[in-house]
């Protein structure tokens, strides 16, 4: 599990956590502070999806759909049940893991990886379609808006206000978001759980003839990993207060967080976080190139996975590895 | 610490590069900034859109601007690209409103989705924010949910009702004058399976039902559609006396029309937006004769307005002008005389000047409705209905800028 | 003893049109090492997937003490104490050597401390101590062989199958690895069914002998007898000398 974790996985949270909580009191301009909150959630996002693509090893590529339902879930039941957002929130992440379970379920049965993908891929697709149809409820494309955002907290005097416009309540939400998750993450992962997965990705039919219980793990690192991206989403939501189909669950976020996923390390624990923050930021940062901003973003990209094939996070003193065994064996039947 | 250092170090590496960008302030001239989608599907849009807000802006500074006061500030304009994304459209306008210090924002160019998502902003930041092209009516729903919060935000195209009410007041005009014969008061529906293509079948029944008519059916197909065999059998049985169509792929427009003539229906027919692509014509003038549709909104063949405008963008960018550039000039336009009747760059006088707006453009009459979006219909901007004539289009409604009578 | 200790009765495997087992009917008693022979494509891997629950049969049964097994998983088969090896090495590549082992001690329900604990007997006992900690991605195929004997016999199986035991090892460390099979019988009392191709190995290792050509039982008797056939020899040395 080094190659997953490093050596002090906590340490580097830490680190993280620390650098992390005086952005709120920098007086920083709001733009920055914006797509600092758009980094955490996104990373959020993309660590939840790594479970089952990353340490489960299935090319699973529908976890927008996750995000959409976590996001249309907890906004459509605070607006229309005037339920608080600090509520509806957990709600999203239980519907997302629900939803998570049950596409895990025809999964189990799919060896082929390409049709996991498509399969996957698929039921995003579904999704977005859904929630473009239930016009009734939803808007479609239109937009659904009136999402109200997470409910003020008030400490002493002060209020701590949530939602856009509101950069530092909003920056200190998603950071406590990030340091939460990865957190809990990091105490499941470490263990039973983590071991479990890797067994399984690295060699499916050793794990089962060992005692693992395949189905079982599979929709549990199902449940998890969508629960944690709905999580994102439900956050996404009440932060930018506007969901329309495409935006949340079109094919843009399946392009854009696979990227992180994979320039940050497929598998790596910390790797969608570096991925995160590097394609946000620099998304951002190159807008000083006006016109050959996307074609830098591009060849960024491009650049990071022919110096880094294995991620950002896999950029550390290889581990004593032949390369020559460095290939992974595959049974043959 | 070796083995955590280098993902480390380039985490703080970037981090502390996002925080050390400092916000570049004060300057004598007024900023406004754009955002729109320059890169992405809709990015050639998008383009037409930073030429349109770009040259009126020149003009402006240039001493060729319609200016309100004798003194009008000199403007510095800055577009930022959203990727047709709505967080990226926040980013990019809190970019604009951080380091460029704009004074209004036009925004988004096109999508409605990234408005309502941006109008947020215009009370946080206490910032006038005026919207391009986008039409989406629960835009202007949320601006009468709460016109207080809203009352900096301003919608610079009509509703997406606009076509549901143009085509219901030619038909009613041509019933009227006894152009088109309203038979039994049947209308039927074939539309792509699009909020765009649903919406407009709903407005338009709705209008029509009112007049006393009954919708025989709404037959939706998925977009891109090429065979409508098994519609057009079930309309025949119908016998509609009104059929509209809706597509935004021209192929299937072009199929549609290809077969209904074939089925030979005894119906008038009217076609929304696939006869504004210039293949339609090219490829389908032999069976499309007589078709009316919905909007023939720009035209350098037929309006020497929009002819002169379009010559200007060729000259200036090297492509003709489009319904987007000239759209966006319009916009620009308003807000810069907004800004120069305040005086002052206090957005609630801002504000008031928009409402107050009534300003003849390109393409059109640009008068702000009690939603804060600017009105459509003949008196302001035309949402013209056209038939093809002789492989040619004419615009036969609404009188004032017809160029043909309907055949 | 348990004369039918492992049996399966018309044991039948079809991947589409090809048959390959057909009506498989054998028993292997308790206690004793059980060699499966025969030429490349006979069908031994098959079986052994079958037993161990990673094929499922399109016909016949398979009984484990007596009890019918056939439908049930592979990890169920595990926790019933049947384990297996693979012919090629299924290590868990991105774990370390203790990890891998800690796998299956994890899955039957020890907790992460009790495990990585007792994996040290375990890789002990395979002689793989000096490895522990290292990735099990730069072990050689020798090495992996006896990791996977490690996760094998930390499931504490009744019943193991190993699959091709020297297949791709280096001739200096089949001394050491066959060695380690051994001391599982005598040691720890586990019933052996084996797959190898090296006559030489395997008569020092099996008591008893199946062969297979084909999908079917042709011979079998003690590995002596079988060893010495004449349909064997025709078919499956001359074959083996044909591969060396």
């Amino acid at each position: 599990m080094l190659e997953v974790f490093g050596r002090r996985p906590y340490l580097v949270l830490l680190v993280m956590a620390l650098l992390l909580a005086p952005v709120p009191f920098l007086q920083l301009n709001d733009y920055i502070v914006h797509v600092l909150t758009l980094f955490l959630i996104f990373a959020v996002f993309a660590t939840g999806w790594n479970i089952t693509l990353g340490l489960l090893g299935l090319k699973t590529l529908g976890h927008h759909a996750f995000f959409a339902i976590g996001a249309y879930a907890s906004a459509l039941v605070s607006h229309y049940f005037g339920v608080s957002p600090w509520i509806t929130m957990w709600l999203g992440a239980l519907i997302a893991a629900v939803a998570g379970i049950i596409i895990g379920f025809p999964i189990l049965r799919i060896r082929s990886m390409p049709h996991v993908a498509i399969v996957t891929l698929a039921f995003a697709e579904i999704v977005r379609l859904v929630f473009a149809n239930l016009k009734d409820i939803t808007r479609g494309e239109l937009g659904f808006w009136g999402i109200p955002p997470f409910n003020p907290i008030g400490i002493g005097d002060t209020a701590i206000r949530f939602g856009l416009g509101n950069a530092a309540g909003s920056f200190a939400l998603a950071a406590v978001l990030f340091v939460g998750v990865h957190l809990i993450l990091l105490l499941l992962l470490r263990g039973r759980c983590g071991l479990t997965f890797l067994a399984i990705r690295d060699a499916e039919a050793a794990a089962e003839s060992l005692g693992v219980r395949l189905a079982a793990w599979k929709l549990f690192a199902f449940g998890i990993s969508a629960a944690v991206v709905g999580l994102s989403g439900a956050v996404y939501a009440h932060y930018l207060m506007i969901l329309t189909p495409t935006s949340v669950a079109g094919p843009e976020m399946l392009i854009s967080l696979l990227a992180m996923i994979i320039v940050g390390g497929v598998g790596r624990f910390f790797g969608p976080i570096y991925g995160a923050l590097l394609l946000t930021a620099t998304s951002e940062l190159l807008r000083d190139f006006g016109d050959y901003r996307m074609l830098l973003y591009g060849a960024l990209i491009i650049v990071f996975v022919f110096i880094a094939p294995a991620g950002i996070a896999g950029l550390k003193p290889r581990l004593g590895r032949k390369p020559a065994e460095a290939t992974k064996p595959v049974e043959a039947v | 610490m070796s083995r955590l250092s280098f993902p480390a170090l380039l985490s703080a590496g970037l981090l502390g590069a996002a925080l050390l960008g400092s916000p570049a302030y004060a300057q004598e001239e007024i900023s406004i900034g754009a955002v729109g989608p320059l890169t992405g599907p809709a990015a050639n849009t998008g383009k037409d859109h930073r030429q349109g807000l770009d040259l009126a802006v020149k003009d402006w500074n240039e001493g060729r601007g319609d200016y309100v006061s004798k003194n009008p500030p000199k403007i510095k304009f800055a577009m930022e690209d959203t990727s047709g994304k709505p967080e990226v459209a926040i980013s990019a306008a809190q970019r604009l409103i951080t380091r460029e210090g704009i004074k209004m924002l036009i925004g988004d160019t096109l999508h409605s989705h990234s408005t309502l998502a941006l109008m947020e902003l215009a009370p946080q930041y206490n910032l006038p924010i005026l919207s391009a092209e986008p039409v989406s009516s629960a835009i202007a729903d949320k601006v009468l949910s709460d016109e207080e919060r809203y009352k900096l935000y301003w919608k610079g195209n009509w509703n997406s009702s606009g076509y549901g009410t143009a085509v219901h007041d030619f038909y009613k005009w041509a019933f009227d004058n006894k152009t088109i014969d309203p038979g039994s008061k049947k209308i039927a529906f074939v539309v792509e399976d699009t909020d765009y293509g649903i919406a407009n079948a709903e407005k338009i029944g709705e209008l029509f039902e009112g007049d006393g008519w009954s919708v025989t059916s709404t037959e939706t197909v998925p977009p891109a559609t090429t065979d409508f065999y098994p519609q057009l059998s079930k309309l025949r049985e119908a016998a509609p006396d009104v059929v509209v169509s809706v597509f935004t792929v021209a192929n299937s427009g072009i199929a549609f029309v290809r077969q209904l003539k074939e089925q030979a229906l005894e119906t008038s027919h009217l076609a929304i937006y696939y006869p504004t692509k210039p293949e339609f014509l090219e490829q389908a003038a032999d069976v499309a004769e007589g078709t009316y549709w919905a909007a023939l909104t720009f035209s350098s063949e037929l309006n020497p307005e929009h002819k002169a405008f379009s010559d200007r963008v060729e000259a200036e960018y090297g492509n003709p002008g489009t319904y987007s550039t000239a759209h966006a000039y319009c916009v620009m336009q308003v807000a810069l005389r907004a800004i120069d009747a305040a005086g002052s760059t206090d957005p609630d006088a801002i504000a008031e000047q928009l409402k107050n707006t009534d300003y003849p453009c390109v393409v059109g009459r640009f008068k702000f409705d009690k939603d804060h979006a600017v009105q459509s219909g003949p008196d302001f901007i035309p949402v013209p209905v056209a038939q093809i004539q002789k492989g040619k289009n004419q615009i036969i409604w609404p009188e004032n800028v017809a160029t043909a009578k309907p055949q | 003893m348990h004369r039918n200790f492992l049996k399966t009765d018309q044991l039948t495997v079809a991947f589409g049109g090809i048959v390959a087992l057909s009506n498989v009917t054998l028993s292997i008693a308790e206690g004793r090492t059980t060699a499966i022979l025969g030429p490349n494509g006979a069908g031994k891997t098959t079986l052994f997937n079958a037993i161990a629950g990673a094929v499922r049969p399109t016909g016949g049964r398979v009984f484990f003490q007596g009890a019918d097994i056939t439908k049930a998983s592979p990890s169920r088969r595990c926790h019933s104490g049947i384990a297996r090896t693979f012919q090629i090495t299924q290590p868990f590549s991105g774990l370390s050597v203790r990890e891998n082992v800690m796998v299956p001690l994890a899955a039957g329900g020890m907790s992460m401390k009790q495990a990585r604990e007792e994996a040290s007997t375990y890789i002990d006992f395979v002689g793989l101590n000096a490895k522990a900690e290292d990735p099990a991605r730069v072990l050689s195929t020798g090495q992996r062989k006896r990791l996977e004997l490690a996760r094998a016999l930390s499931t504490h199986p009744k019943l193991l199958l190993l699959d091709e035991v020297t297949g791709g090892v280096d001739r200096p460390s089949i001394p050491e690895l066959l060695n380690v099979i051994r001391r599982l019988r005598e040691e720890r009392n586990i019933t052996i069914v084996v797959v190898e191709h090296n006559m030489e190995v395997l008569l020092g290792l099996a008591d008893d002998a199946f062969f297979l050509n084909r999908g079917e039982v042709i011979v079998e008797g003690s590995i002596a007898e079988v060893a010495d056939h004449e349909t064997v020899r025709r078919i499956y040395l001359g074959d083996a000398d044909a591969a060396a």
